[in-house]
């Protein structure tokens, strides 16, 4: 089977099938099964966002997560103590992370490699513990009571903050595809494929890493606005150092420097523990086992895998070929 | 494509088989189903092994009994990790599960707080047996906890501190919702009543090291050192304290009466100061049964907050039988009117949904809690 025969139309049926089963979820499934599907999402934006720093421009950061509670905490306080509508705790998230970014970009992005690593871990350390223990921000006992964003004079409910989620998402994603295709993102890649390269030609290297990393932390700005809303409390100790690991587990096993990859990472990483629930402590096993098989035999991530050297998923997928391209016939 | 197609049909699976088991889940219609949430794995999975032990044995209690109502007891025990976003699925499964009348848990205040708004919206009873953030219960109507707010905790910790002549007191404390709420309260009672706090200095979850802490409290000089920790980073601080060979009068909320306390402190926690509802060598009659039942079934002693999550299920379920019928809203005014003499002393609520608690002062003597006095 050559590659020619995945036309534009299996494309768009593919896409079409996401879609459905994205909107229709919340019909068919209970509760529970939207708040994963919430926190899943989030989690794109944040992998997604994390991704055009490693992926794209070659910046390890290993502080997303200070940028996302940033985010967090902006629309929050904002929605609590002010009682700001939530497109404007929405966007002053964003732009507070994007802040916060381009200073710890400034300070940090003329270090290389795993010092800039160890800069953003230790930031956005810095960051949860001045938040913890601001009586502004409400200390340890977290915001409470955190309201959901209201619309036609009610307040949503969680369905309907699950589609607008759902929107924000296909935008953010969308974009970014379209950025990874522009003359920045080939000139981010050329970056990170070689620096010295790219100097020589004349790019302005901190410039165009300024830029990403302003454009990551305002979509994990934004993460942490949506997370807040849903959850309606947070507290500090919800962004610790983990959660920066697992959007780079994510990043990784979906598949670095890609678009889908990160979307894949995000669901499944958040589906899998909910899976093995059940098996109480023998979870953390079997997500560090699948994060070790996953970087041991697919070192490009998923997406990186070439799933038809598989014979068995081959066969199957030329059956559906077949009976697809009949039917078009 | 077929990446995105072979990805599409793994969601598909995974979704479907998680409504699978829902749905066989919530198959028997004649017993009363409670959900219990409590971190199983993670770093307090011995604060949630402790309460999924007390609460079965509950549960089993009742059914030996025949149960209430005449239908007997079931329970759906969950894993929240400790994490608060973790703890929030939970109690999305656990309201989706129209089976299951009401929930006990969770442990620690940032998860029974993530978990709130969700039995509130659905109008679920939920008991945190040790959720002692003086902003939890009064946070909803259908919020109780057990274990007492830390307004009275603290104003019964300091009130002794005072009492024993105390005027000086030095405080380490985990830099961690509960830890700096514990520190507020009993210093600003402590200096209410009119001692003086001489150094506050807070400690992150997973330090080890606390000479540069105890050396500072120790230049302070005060009259006694209160460390408001749980037990392993408890007895950590007494080791240490007691390698710097400073002798002084030292205080522990109720969080370090745990078995292993005394285990990994050995001599240096001896002389330890702390207060429990709930004493397993002086109990009461409940007490007594609940002791010794429980460590014929788990061959162990049980903790403050097994006992007290023991006490969370047994409140509901009696307020459950008082009620007559599964009515959530009958259940809940019951709940709030709940005079039971449970294992952690006598329990009554106040308007809020917190419990007003009597507290034991008890001291570490020859390797073992005793009874102080």
């Amino acid at each position: 089977m050559e590659r020619k025969r995945y036309s534009k139309y299996n494309r768009l049926l593919v896409a079409l099938a996401a879609l459905i089963i994205v909107l229709i979820l919340p019909y068919v499934f209970s509760g529970y099964i939207l708040q994963i599907a919430v926190y899943a999402y989030i989690y794109i934006l944040l992998a997604s966002s994390l991704n055009l720093l490693i992926g794209y421009a070659g910046i390890f950061s290993m502080g997303h997560v200070g940028f996302y509670c940033v985010g967090a905490y902006t629309s929050a306080l904002l929605a609590t103590k002010l009682d700001m509508p939530f497109v404007i705790c929405f966007f002053a998230a964003g732009l507070l992370a994007a802040l916060a970014g381009a200073f710890v970009g400034f300070v940090a992005l003329r270090l290389n490699d795993i010092f800039f690593a160890f800069a953003t871990m230790g930031l956005s350390e810095v960051i949860r513990i001045v938040i913890q223990n601001s009586d502004f921000t409400n200390g340890t006992l977290g915001v409470t009571g955190i309201p959901l964003p209201e619309w036609f004079g009610r307040s949503m409910n969680r369905e309907e903050f699950y589609y607008l989620v759902v929107v924000i998402v296909v935008i953010v994603v969308v974009l970014i595809s379209k950025l990874a295709k522009s003359h920045t993102g080939r000139t981010l890649a050329m970056i990170r494929d070689d620096q010295n390269a790219a100097a020589s030609l004349g790019v302005n290297i901190f410039k165009y890493k300024m830029m990403v990393m302003v454009l990551s932390c305002f979509i994990a700005g934004l993460a942490g606005s949506l997370y807040a809303t849903f959850i309606q409390y947070i507290n500090a100790s919800n962004f610790g150092i983990t959660v920066s690991i697992n959007i780079i587990a994510m990043v990784a096993i979906g598949g670095m420097g890609t678009v889908s990859g990160p979307v894949i990472g995000a669901i499944l990483l958040q589906l899998l523990p909910e899976y093995i629930r059940f098996l109480s402590n023998f979870r953390q096993i079997i997500y560090g086992a699948a994060i070790v098989i996953s970087i041991m035999f697919a070192p490009k991530g998923l997406v990186g895998i070439r799933w038809r050297r598989i014979k068995l998923i081959d066969q199957l997928c030329c059956l559906f070929e077949t009976k697809l391209n009949n039917e078009e016939s | 494509m077929k990446k995105v197609f072979m990805f599409l049909m793994v969601v598909v699976l995974l979704f479907s088989i998680a409504a699978c088991g829902e749905k066989t889940s919530s198959g028997s219609k004649d017993k009363i189903r409670i959900a219990l949430t409590a971190p199983l794995t993670g770093n307090q999975a011995k604060y949630g092994e402790s309460f999924k032990n007390t609460v079965s044995l509950a549960c089993k209690q009742w059914n030996d009994k025949g149960g209430v109502l005449g239908r007997e007891l079931e329970l759906v025990i969950n894993d929240s990790a400790g994490d608060s976003a973790q703890a929030a699925s939970v109690a999305q499964k656990v309201v989706s599960d129209s089976s299951i009348f009401a929930q006990v848990g969770d442990f620690s205040a940032p998860c029974s707080m993530a978990a709130q708004p969700i039995y509130d919206a659905a109008k679920m009873i939920q008991i945190a047996p040790t959720c002692s953030a003086v902003t939890f219960a009064r946070g909803s109507k259908w919020s109780f906890q057990i274990v007492g707010n830390q307004v009275l905790q603290g104003r019964f910790m300091a009130q002794w501190m005072f009492d024993e002549g105390v005027r000086k007191v030095a405080m380490l404390y985990l830099n961690n919702d509960w830890g700096v709420s514990v520190k507020d309260y009993v210093g600003d009672i402590f200096k209410e009543l009119g001692g003086e706090v001489v150094l506050q200095e807070p400690y992150s979850d997973g330090e080890t090291d606390f000479s540069a802490a105890l050396t500072k409290a120790r230049d302070a000089n005060p009259d006694a050192l209160f460390i408001a920790s749980y037990y392993n980073d408890g007895a950590a601080i007494c080791i240490q304290r007691a390698n710097l060979g400073w002798e002084i009068p030292v205080y522990n909320p109720g969080t370090v009466y745990s078995p292993e306390f005394l285990e990994i402190g050995g001599s240096a926690v001896e002389g330890v100061l702390t207060n429990v509802g709930f004493f397993p060598d002086d109990p009461g009659p409940a007490a007594a049964t609940f002791v010794e039942e429980y460590k014929n079934l788990y061959k162990s002693d049980p903790d403050y907050y097994g006992a007290c999550a023991y006490d969370a299920f047994n409140v509901l379920v009696e307020a459950i039988k008082r009620a007559g019928e599964l009515d959530n809203e009958k259940v809940r005014e019951e709940i709030a009117a709940t005079d039971y003499e449970g294992v952690t002393g006598n329990i009554t609520f106040d308007e809020n949904g917190d419990a007003l608690k009597t507290y034991i002062k008890i001291i570490v003597k020859d390797g073992k809690f005793t009874a102080y006095r």
